[in-house]
């Protein structure tokens, strides 16, 4: 195995997808213009105690933020939002008071010194970084448009740290080479194992 | 029952493990998504109006003799 880990992921290295549960993945690579990962603090509590002695608290996980400023130029934004969806022909409406759907949120970045192409990684040259968070839901959707710009908006999404069955709905997974084909195997599978946990399909 | 999936949109879409860039289409023999923004298309009715059976409140059919193509729309 070698190492063909990058000394750093550029924004061209990125493909992001988005996939609400019960629809399909979709692209959305060229339209994001920042992403940020916050949250998912775990604080701890120091409690004292007579004797000079201190009890440290583990406090819960707080939920993860993800956050997207995007091109706006559909109603995808809005059907993150509320899911209150019309399609006739061409023609799509989204109304406001429908229900917030899980999202399958996944960023990947591949080396492009050695591009790979994604879906074919084992036994390819290279190596991959992703984040994925399951089950995450719209919380934010602001819109903004300068005189001297175009429109564009700012998408938020909160995630738990894990679901009701104390399943982590975080990923991190990275290969530092795929041809390596027990790691590229796995860089594939255990995405493949958690869609099929959490209903991604 | 075979399935014609088209994505009219300039988005690219990963449908049931298949990438399905603008304006191309795939061929499934099972639809496990619903997705307003993709046309679908049941291939064996060709020759007749068919009835889609839905749950979906919001579903639409067309005619496939009069519009040329089938396409169901809605949500869960």
């Amino acid at each position: 195995m070698t190492d063909r880990t990058p000394a750093a992921y550029f924004p061209e290295d990125c493909v992001i997808t988005i996939h609400r549960k019960g629809g399909t993945a979709q692209t959305i690579t060229t339209e994001v213009t920042n992403f940020s990962d916050g949250g998912g603090g775990k604080d701890t509590e120091s409690v004292v105690h007579f004797g000079g002695a201190y009890l440290t608290v583990k406090k819960s996980q707080e939920q993860f933020e993800v956050n997207f400023d995007v091109d706006v130029n559909d109603t995808t934004w809005s059907q993150v939002m509320s899911y209150d969806v019309t399609t006739i022909g061409s023609a799509t409406m989204v109304t406001s008071g429908g229900t917030q759907l899980p999202y399958k949120i996944k960023l990947e970045w591949l080396d492009s010194e050695y591009p790979v192409s994604v879906g074919n990684l084992p036994g390819a040259v290279g190596a991959g970084f992703k984040i994925i968070y399951y089950n995450a839901y719209g919380v934010s959707y602001e819109k903004d448009n300068a005189a001297d710009n175009y429109l564009t908006g700012t998408v938020g999404f909160k995630v738990e740290p894990a679901d009701q069955n104390a399943n982590g709905q975080r990923y991190e997974i990275e290969c530092k080479d795929f041809s390596e084909t027990s790691g590229s195997g796995s860089y594939v599978g255990w995405e493949t194992i958690a869609d099929t946990l959490f209903g991604y399909i | 029952m075979k399935y014609k999936i088209t994505n009219p949109t300039r988005r690219t879409y990963i449908v049931q493990g298949h990438q399905l860039k603008c304006g191309e289409s795939i061929e499934l023999d099972e639809i496990k998504f619903t997705e307003p923004s993709l046309v679908v298309e049941k291939i064996e009715s060709k020759h007749k109006n068919v009835e889609t059976k839905s749950s979906n409140k919001k579903s639409e059919v067309r005619s496939l003799e009069t519009n040329g193509f089938e396409k169901h729309i809605g949500e869960e």
